[in-house]
């Protein structure tokens, strides 16, 4: 179980903004985590900008989903996992939206251009404290209360994006992502996927 | 990285020098029996390498140019052939040196990895015993270097993790003590984690048990359920914790009901319903040494998740896990069915 990204964006805008984010990438290796952490930062705002206000989506892609809560103040909470139930990671942001949304006012957030200017430590504690299953199990057990049928569920990116729209043409159009960022995406994607039988 | 050739490859490889990136390469893998393991990785073309340059270095963090090491391999090829067919014979040093590019490169070369295990086998008949020890750590530094690096092939090659089992047999018989218990965590968990459902990896943890190279404990199966509960779709390490629990319920009769505890606690919070975990917990309901109480818990915990579960593909999990248990549950074990079929 693992959780490689959490942020909370301002997806009342497009492109959305990033507000507060943290990655976790030491399962990736050194010299190509760079590209894997802006990949994330893309994925995130792509699945933010198209879940609507109250809404809950999770989102597979290759061996990772995105997780979205949605709130209806217009901003929306993001997590990236593997191996992951979605309950907890649901459970995870509610907590953190929850959190966000009582510290900061949103007269001080809504006017945010730019990704990572409003300083949120509290991100860095649930990315380390969430790895571990224990500790999924424990928040997933509090909030027992979250319906799980109300997480819209999606089998791939494809399927959130416009008629038309491929994850392929948005990665090459993004400003998120360097020409290294979108030449490794390429060669990542024929990695083999073996030993998935179960 | 694919061993595949783009295009753009193999029409360089004609280009630079193949000799200085062997030279470059094989250095890294000059003899080393301590010190931290490498996290190798092979970069292709979408991290293009400045001329003349093989390896990007980190720390331990090392990242080889896939077109280097291509054109150092044919160099080690062509060694290997000569010594092989005669026409060149080489020295133990060099043969180590070229095969290690060549496993680097190709995982499974089985030529390679047995002219390793030829040098190091002439050598216990003229090195001193200090000398060999040496160099069968050495072989082992390479070896888990290989295993846990971000390499998608190597981490669950079967000749590499064959070779490991030979080396470890060399090790006991010359009295040279092996740590299986960090075998496991620094080893075995990585190469899990690194290759998921990773068969040689957890085959390698029942090698070390069988042999009696690492003693089934309340501690190793910590360490196990842990590493299960993080990995919770991982059937291979739910398959070595069923083992372990098999291992050790004679001298531990609790064990396998604290076990069989945790694992539901999870499940339950998490409202897991992957395949991976449901067959390890229907097996160990339906295994003679799980009590009747913690299999009427499964069974009645399956079938409330098939209710409230809304997806046709974890009914199908849930449904065929709970008729499983009910089918081999009532049966009796096989040693007596075998004794019944012979004395009707």
């Amino acid at each position: 179980m693992k959780v490689y990204y959490i942020g909370v964006l301002d997806n009342s805008k497009q492109p959305a903004v990033v507000l507060a984010g943290e990655h976790e990438l030491s399962d990736f290796s050194r010299f190509t985590r760079n590209e894997y952490a802006n990949f994330m930062t893309m994925i995130g705002k792509t699945v933010a900008e198209r879940t609507r206000p109250g809404q809950r989506q999770s989102v597979q892609e290759q061996d990772y989903v995105v997780h979205c809560y949605a709130r209806s103040e217009g901003v929306a909470g993001v997590i990236i996992t593997k191996d992951y139930p979605n309950i907890a990671a649901h459970s995870v942001l509610s907590k953190l939206m929850d959190e966000f949304l009582a510290e900061k006012p949103l007269a001080s957030i809504q006017g945010k251009t730019k990704d990572n200017e409003v300083p949120f430590p509290k991100l860095k504690e649930y990315i380390v404290k969430y790895q571990d299953s224990n500790e999924a199990s424990s928040i997933a057990k509090i909030q027992q209360e979250l319906d799980e049928t109300k997480i819209v569920l999606h089998k791939a990116i494809d399927s959130v994006l416009q008629r038309g729209e491929k994850l392929d043409d948005l990665v090459a159009k993004s400003g998120d992502l360097s020409a290294q960022s979108k030449a490794f995406y390429k060669t990542a994607k024929k990695q083999n996927s073996c030993c998935v039988v179960m | 990285m694919s061993r595949a050739l783009e295009g753009e490859l193999a029409a360089s490889l004609k280009s630079g020098d193949p000799t200085a990136a062997y030279d470059a390469i094989s250095e890294l893998f000059a003899p080393n029996t301590d010190g931290d393991l490498l996290e190798l990785e092979i970069l292709g073309r979408s991290h293009p390498f400045p001329d003349g340059c093989y390896l990007l270095r980190d720390g331990c963090a090392v990242a080889v140019s896939k077109l280097g090491l291509v054109q150092a391999f044919l160099v080690c090829k062509k060694i290997l052939t000569a010594h092989l067919d005669g026409s060149k014979p080489r020295k133990g040093e060099e043969l180590l040196a070229a095969t290690a590019v060549m496993l680097l490169m190709d995982p499974e070369h089985l030529t390679a990895a047995n002219t390793r295990k030829r040098v190091l086998q002439e050598r216990m008949s003229s090195w001193s015993s200090p000398a060999l020890e040496t160099t069968f750590k050495a072989e082992k530094h390479f070896l888990d270097n290989l295993l846990t690096s971000r390499l998608h092939r190597h981490t669950k090659s079967p000749t590499l993790w064959a070779h490991l089992q030979w080396l470890l047999r060399v090790f006991v018989s010359m009295g040279i003590p092996v740590d299986g218990l960090s075998d496991i965590r620094k080893v075995v968990f990585v190469a899990g984690e690194r290759h998921p459902r990773n068969y040689y990896a957890w085959n390698h943890a029942r090698f070390l048990i069988k042999t009696g190279l690492l003693t089934p404990s309340e501690d190793l199966l910590g360490l196990v359920i842990k590493w299960c509960a993080g990995h919770h779709t991982d059937t291979s390490g739910w398959s070595f914790l069923y083992f372990l629990l098999d291992n050790t319920r004679s001298s531990s009769p609790f064990t396998v009901h604290r076990t069989f505890e945790e694992v539901v606690t999870l499940v339950q919070s998490l409202r897991l319903t992957n395949e991976s975990v449901w067959v390890f917990l229907r097996t160990l309901a339906a295994s003679p040494f799980t009590g009747d109480a913690d299999t009427s818990q499964f069974l009645s915990i399956a079938r409330s998740f098939i209710e409230i579960s809304s997806f046709s593909s974890d009914h199908d999990v849930l449904r065929s896990a709970l008729e499983w248990c009910e089918t081999y549950r009532a049966m009796p074990p096989l040693a007596d069915a075998v004794v019944t079929q012979r004395n009707p």
